[in-house]
C-alpha cells in the first residue's frame, strides 16, 4: 500500500461525499459468483468496486512435496497473485515482498477456521488471482477464497468475510478506494469470523487516534458483516430447492 | 423441506450424544460445517453439495492403476487419498492405466487406504461425477439405478467415489450419461425420478443434440 503525500484533489467534497459519490460509511458495489471454474474443486469470482478477483480451490489432495505432509491435519496453502495488467503501470509478474506477506497472513486467517483435522496427510490449495486492483484487494481476495472453499465442500467453522476501513482528510471512512488509500491518512484491512465476531486478520498503516481506531474497527466489522450476508446469499441462490414435477405441471 | 446451509450456519440446539458428520458444536448450539442441504424435519443432518470422496471400509470404488509396487499397486480412487491394492504372488496382473473395481478394506486415521477384491473393467466408458451425488444415482435401495439400467439395457457399475462405468450400445451409453448428468445437476431438487422416467421413455431422437453438447 502506497502511502503517498497530500493530494491536490480533495478526497471529500463540501457535502462530505467521497470522490466516487459515496458516504463515509458506505461500501462500494459488490458482486459475487461461485462455481466459475470447471477444473477447480471450488471457485468464486468477486467484483468489489474496481477490484476483480478470481479464486480457485483444489483439494484435499495428495501433498506435494511429500515431506510437507502432516499426519495430524491437512496443509493449507494460499497464493495471492496480482496479474501484470491489474494496475496502471505494469506489475512485474511473480511473487514479491508484498504478495508473499499477503499470502502468509491470509493463509493464517483461513487456517483458524478451516477444519484441517478432517483430512490428515492431505493438502488444500487456494489460489487467488487479482485481475484488476483498486485498493482493498486482500479483502476481496479473502472473501472470494472463503466462497471458493465453501464451494469445494471443505468443512469450515464459518465463512470468512473481510473489509477495510481507513481515514481520509481526518475522517474515518469505510472501504477505501485507490486514491483514498494513496492520499489518505490510514488504512486498516481486517478479516473476521462473523459468527463469533473474532478477528482473523488485522493490519494497519498510517496513524489514527485511539477514538478513530475504535470507530474504524467497528466500521470495518460492520462492513465485513454486510459482505458476509452477500456471501451467504450468493451461495444460497446458486441452488434453489424446487420440485421438478410441480414446475413441469405449471409449465404445461 | 430441504434448505441450503452454509458453513457456520446454526442448525439447532445441542443434544447429548454423538455429533453427526459435517456438524460441529460451539457452546449449546450445533452448526453446519459445510455448504450443503439440510432438512429440519429429518433431524440434524447435513449433506454436502460438493466435496472429495473420503474412503470408507466396505465401499465399492472404481480406480485407475497408477503404478506397481513390490507387493501390489497404487490406485487412483478419485479421492484425497491414494489406494493401495495388495496382490499376492499368484494374484491378478495389472498395468498402469487399467481400470478396476475394488472394495475399500480399511482406512486408518492418517488416510492410508487399502483395497481388496479387484476386478478389471474392459472396454466401456468411464465418467466422473461429484462423489456427493452418488447416493442420488443409486436412489432408494438402488431404485434409480435399476430404472436407468432397465431404460437403457446397458451394463452400469457405480463406484462410491463418483466414477461410473458404462458398457453396451454406444447410443444407449450416451443416453445413460445424459440421464446421469441430469441427476447430478439436479440432485438437490424434488421430483427427479419422474423426470428421469420421462427422459428414458422418450425416443433417441434428440440424442444427436446431446453429442454436440458434451
Amino acid at each position: 500500500m502506497n502511502m503517498g503525500g497530500k493530494s491536490d484533489i480533495p478526497l471529500l467534497d463540501k457535502n462530505g461525499k467521497r470522490i466516487d459519490g459515496r458516504d463515509l460509511e458506505e461500501l462500494r458495489p459488490v458482486k459475487m459468483e461461485v462455481g466459475v471454474l470447471k477444473k477447480a474443486d471450488g471457485s468464486a469470482y468477486v467484483e468489489w468496486g474496481g477490484n476483480k478477483v478470481i479464486a480457485a480451490v483444489y483439494g484435499p489432495r495428495e501433498v506435494l512435496p511429500k515431506h510437507l505432509s502432516n499426519p495430524y491435519k491437512a496443509v493449507l496453502t494460499y497464493r495471492y497473485n496480482m496479474a501484470p495488467f491489474s494496475v496502471d503501470d505494469r506489475k512485474r509478474p511473480g511473487p514479491d515482498r508484498r504478495s508473499i506477506e499477503i499470502s502468509k497472513i491470509s493463509r493464517e486467517a483461513l487456517e483458524s477456521i478451516v477444519m484441517l483435522e478432517y483430512f490428515p496427510n492431505t493438502m488444500i490449495d487456494v489460489f487467488v488471482e487479482v485481475l484488476q486492483a483498486d485498493a482493498g484487494t486482500r479483502c476481496a481476495a479473502l472473501t472470494a477464497a472463503a466462497l471458493a472453499l465453501a464451494d469445494a465442500g471443505i468443512p469450515m467453522r464459518d465463512l470468512v468475510a473481510a473489509c477495510a476501513a481507513g481515514k481520509i482528510e481526518g475522517k474515518v471512512a469505510l472501504d477505501l478506494k485507490k486514491e483514498e488509500d494513496n492520499y489518505g491518512e490510514a488504512d486498516m484491512p481486517i478479516a473476521i469470523s462473523p459468527r463469533t465476531n473474532s478477528i482473523l486478520l488485522f493490519q494497519m498503516d498510517g496513524l489514527m487516534t485511539r477514538e478513530e481506531f475504535m470507530k474504524a474497527l467497528h466500521l470495518a466489522m460492520e462492513g465485513a458483516k454486510k459482505i458476509n450476508e452477500l456471501q451467504k446469499k450468493t451461495l444460497k441462490e446458486k441452488y434453489k430447492v424446487i420440485n421438478l414435477s410441480e414446475e413441469g405441471e405449471k409449465n404445461e | 423441506m430441504r434448505m441450503i446451509v452454509v458453513p457456520g450456519e446454526k442448525l439447532g440446539e445441542a443434544k447429548p450424544g454423538k455429533l453427526p458428520q459435517w456438524v460441529f458444536r460451539d457452546g449449546d448450539s450445533l452448526y453446519s460445517a459445510v455448504y450443503g442441504l439440510f432438512d429440519p424435519e429429518k433431524g440434524i443432518r447435513v449433506t454436502p453439495i460438493h466435496g472429495k470422496y473420503i474412503p470408507r471400509p466396505g465401499d465399492i470404488v472404481i480406480g485407475i492403476v497408477l503404478s506397481m509396487r513390490h507387493s501390489g499397486y497404487l490406485v487412483d480412487i478419485n479421492s484425497a487419498y491414494i489406494g493401495f491394492l495388495h496382490v499376492p504372488r499368484e494374484g491378478i496382473r495389472l498395468e498402469p492405466g487399467d481400470v478396476i473395481t475394488a472394495k475399500v478394506s480399511s482406512r486408518d486415521e492418517v488416510g492410508n487406504t487399502h483395497l481388496e477384491s479387484p476386478r478389471r473393467l474392459i472396454k466401456g466408458k468411464l465418467i466422473e461425477i461429484s462423489s456427493t451425488k452418488v447416493p442420488r444415482i443409486f436412489g432408494k435401495a438402488g431404485s434409480m439405478l435399476d430404472l436407468i439400467r432397465k431404460g437403457t439395457g446397458i451394463q452400469i457399475i457405480v463406484g462410491r467415489n463418483g466414477r461410473i462405468w458404462l458398457r453396451g450400445d454406444r447410443e444407449k451409453i450416451l443416453k445413460a450419461e445424459k440421464v446421469i448428468r441430469f441427476i447430478e445437476d439436479n440432485a438437490h431438487l424434488y421430483g427427479v425420478t419422474d423426470k428421469v422416467k420421462e427422459m428414458l421413455e422418450t425416443d433417441d431422437k434428440d440424442n444427436e443434440q446431446v453429442n454436440e453438447g458434451r
